[in-house]
């Protein structure tokens, strides 16, 4: 059987590819380029994984697709068991898992399983001497951090990466393994998928976004960023999750990891501190506008326009300034 | 019914941190930051105190891992209704991390569910939770947003936000551990007959042995804080001038 450093696990929903896959197969590329070894795709399934072909030209690497009809629908007792047992026989010194409700569900226990550490929340990988160090957020991301595994194995949940990451690809031609695992599933009783109501349509399409942090704390801020929003035909509130937790907007405009994903012209984050989980719903937002009176606040520093203002002092000036 | 919760003491979110350089860690002044129990975990433990409302002869125990310091937040906890409360030694920054040290302690507890946060606001991991159920052998689900217990059949309902669109609904056997997404529920202020109560309980410092079979650390080679976005501005001036400069870029752009 052929060694590979790198595997990374695809995720998908009936056979089709993630973006937050895709994303984790381009660091994974990135660490075999670093690494220089080799990399390969696992897919965990309930049948033929119908995304195969197109998986195999766009990203160029071997894949090995692990069937069982107890896989049709993600569980962390399903993905632990298959994969523990195949890296048993298969081992893996970096095993990529994309940094999602799913991935960070099972990539702890994996490495449990698997008696290595465990590197959530990747958000840079860099060389750093022969080896590769990942880099992660602290406190809320106001300080990033950079580690390395003493062994050189791990299990890394990575984020997507806010930059571009260079397209390496594998020179032998990638290989496709299919083969049937077992699986007992004995303590999920029941997996069911329902669709959430999807309420924001506006937020989606809305060219500007005016979002709402914890920051904000007030409803009459709040309705200053609505008369914010006025100026901008088509626009639309957002809010943090921090902002959803205390009732400032709707879970269904929530912006981030567990909310939407949205690509304005124009990103207004209004008292957002800059969290990696809020961050991660704007990676196609083009000019981001800070307004926050901290100084430190991590959005200064992700930001393009970057404020240092209290929202009631700044808002109601700025909407007499553009009026007048 | 017996619960665990497992909360953690983090420094509140405008608290901001030193970096030691030397020892590569971070370090909060304790008496300029307040503490206070994760936002997370502090929804986990009023999912708790709910099902110890409604299903009789439930137990709720809290846990964290630390020193006498966080006395404060397991206290906290007991005056919102915990049972008992424990702290697990463990020295700020020095491994075995906190989930081997729970996982130590629930061996031979039997908790029918332990409940946690899904991340800690400091450190961001999301890692907690799973481990302490891989290494004790609980089924688990994460980042649950709304749960319920089936006593009858012995199992939890849990539901999960898969992402924006997608709602996972998962049924566990019991025992099994929950982590809680935040904005699950309305955490309760603890009545007064609580707050008494809570005084007199004790809240013993439980040493646990180094676990059997340490993992490969995992070493921190920097700290440092975040660059700026290449090509960034930053307004200056009065809140008049800042307006006005944002207004230019805007209507340069044809924006407003």
């Amino acid at each position: 059987m052929r060694e590979y450093m790198i595997t990374v696990i695809i995720e998908h929903r009936k056979g089709i590819i993630t973006q937050h896959s895709i994303d984790a197969v381009n660091s994974a590329l990135y660490l075999a380029s670093i690494k220089r070894c080799s990399l390969r795709g696992v897919v965990l399934s309930d049948e033929h994984f119908i995304d195969e072909e197109k998986f195999i030209k766009e990203f160029n690497i071997d894949l090995e697709v692990l069937l069982n009809s107890k896989l049709a629908d993600y569980s962390a007792e399903g993905y632990i068991e298959v994969l523990s047992g195949f890296f048993r026989n298969s081992p893996s010194h970096f095993i990529i898992i994309p940094h999602t409700p799913q991935g960070y569900d099972y990539a702890p226990g994996l490495a449990i399983h698997l008696e290595i550490p465990c590197i959530t929340a990747v958000t840079g990988i860099r060389k750093h001497n022969d080896n590769a160090a990942f880099q992660r957020l602290y406190a809320g991301g106001r300080i990033v951090s950079e580690v390395v595994p003493e062994c050189g194995k791990a299990v890394i949940t990575v984020n997507p990466s806010p930059g571009k990451v260079p397209q390496i690809r594998n020179e032998s031609a990638p290989s496709i393994s299919v083969k049937k695992v077992n699986a007992s599933l004995e303590r999920t009783v029941e997996v069911l998928l329902k669709e959430s109501v999807p309420r924001a349509g506006d937020l989606l399409r809305a060219p500007v976004v005016i979002a709402a942090g914890k920051g904000v704390a007030t409803e009459e801020n709040m309705s200053l960023l609505r008369d914010l929003a006025r100026l901008f035909p088509g626009s639309s509130i957002a809010g943090s999750r921090g902002a959803c937790d205390i009732g400032l907007t709707d879970y269904a405009l929530q912006v981030g990891m567990t909310g939407k994903s949205i690509s304005p012209r124009i990103y207004f984050a209004c008292g957002i501190s800059g969290s990696p989980q809020h961050m991660a719903g704007l990676r196609g937002a083009g000019t981001i506008v800070a307004i926050n009176r901290d100084p430190d606040a991590p959005i200064h520093r992700m930001a393009d326009i970057s404020i240092v203002e209290r929202i009631e002092d700044f808002i109601p000036e700025f909407i007499r300034a553009a009026k007048q | 019914m017996k619960i665990l919760v497992c909360i953690k003491e983090v420094p509140h979110s405008e608290s901001k941190p030193e970096i030691d350089f030397d020892t590569n860690s971070l370090i909060y002044d304790r008496d300029k930051s307040s503490f206070i129990i994760n936002s997370s975990d502090e929804y986990a433990l009023e999912e708790g105190l709910k099902l110890k409302d409604t299903i009789p002869g439930t137990e709720l125990d809290v846990i964290t891992a630390g020193t006498q310091l966080q006395i404060p937040v397991i206290r906290r906890a007991l005056e919102m209704g915990a049972d008992k409360g424990f702290i697990l030694k463990k020295e700020p920054h020095n491994d075995p991390p906190a989930s081997a040290l729970i996982a130590a302690f629930v061996k031979d507890k039997n908790y029918d569910l332990i409940l946690t946060g899904v991340m800690s606001d400091d450190n961001m991991e999301f890692i907690t939770g799973p481990s302490i159920a891989a290494l004790i052998n609980y089924p688990w689900a994460s980042s649950v947003t709304a749960m319920s217990v089936d006593v009858q059949n012995n199992s939890v309902k849990a539901e999960r936000e898969i992402d924006s669109a997608t709602l996972e609904i998962v049924t566990l056997k019991l025992p099994a551990l929950i982590t809680v997404q935040s904005g699950i529920n309305r955490p309760r202020y603890p009545s007064l007959s609580n707050k008494l109560s809570a005084k007199i309980k004790p809240v013993p410092l439980i040493e646990i042995g180094p676990p059997p079979d340490a993992i490969c650390p995992v070493e921190i080679i920097s700290l440092h804080f975040p660059e700026s976005k290449k090509g960034a501005v930053e307004l200056n001036g009065n809140t008049g001038e800042k307006s006005q400069a944002l207004l230019a870029i805007l209507r340069s752009r044809g924006e407003i």
